[in-house]
């Protein structure tokens, strides 16, 4: 008889991208594949702009679950514009973000995730990351993973952001690279 | 059996996050004991 049993169903999903392989970047940092062991990650969500087929199989290794948004500088035409994925108990929507006017604007992303009708909006495009709750919903920039330059920003920090749910609640993690050191941040949401 | 979410003497999220490889993080406890139910799981 089996006496291993656990209590918790663990539920990890990895949010990253902006990755700008092989153009801006010639691979995600030494520090973060590290940290980025096989087997610990459930499923993965992309923000897209990874940019070439490589970095997907790369995703493809962290987790059998992977969801790619197309971002304006993707080869692969076959990623969606947006996706709605169920995790859990959350409806989390996805887009890259070059589409919303003005990028990162606040009002506009608002609007997106009423138009998806999730309960979290991540999404990309401005490298730079962010986290913040509006009208009940949850919205997510997980940055560059890279550290990529954009149009918008020549100073990036790269960073990646990873979700544990448990239940109506998600505690996100946020990994940021400065010089070689891993700074790590924790900020919480709870659904209504 | 470790749950890293009862766990919360560790405060330093450097040790105590789902990504740390520290020996001293609830969360490498966990994985370790997932990563050993997945083996018991296929001899069974």
């Amino acid at each position: 008889d089996c006496k291993f049993t656990f209590a918790t169903t663990m539920v990890l999903v990895l949010v990253l991208g902006d990755f700008h392989i092989p153009h801006r970047a010639t691979e995600l940092p030494e520090n973060f594949k590290k940290l980025l062991a096989p087997g610990k990650i459930q499923h993965v969500l992309s923000t897209g702009n990874l940019c070439i087929k490589e970095t997907y199989d790369y995703l493809r290794t962290l987790a059998s679950d992977v969801h790619v948004v197309r971002g304006d500088f993707d080869e692969n035409q076959s990623y969606p514009e947006t996706k709605v994925v169920s995790i859990g108990q959350f409806k989390i929507g996805l887009c890259h973000g070059h589409q919303i006017v003005p990028w990162g604007d606040t009002e506009a992303l608002a609007m997106l995730r009423r138009q998806l009708d999730c309960d979290i909006l991540v999404s990309g495009h401005t490298h730079k990351f962010r986290a913040f709750e509006l009208e009940g919903g949850f919205f997510i920039n997980p940055g560059s993973a890279t550290g990529a330059y954009s149009a918008l920003n020549s100073e990036v920090v790269p960073s990646f952001v990873l979700m544990d749910i448990q239940g109506p609640t998600v505690v996100v993690y946020v990994y940021d690279l400065h010089g070689e050191e891993v700074k790590v941040d924790k900020i919480q949401y709870t659904k209504k | 059996l470790v749950d890293p979410h009862t766990q919360t003497e560790e405060v330093d999220l450097t040790i105590n996050n789902p990504l740390s490889q520290a020996e001293e993080s609830p969360w490498t406890k966990f994985h370790k004991n997932a990563e050993l139910e997945r083996e018991i799981r296929k001899d069974v």
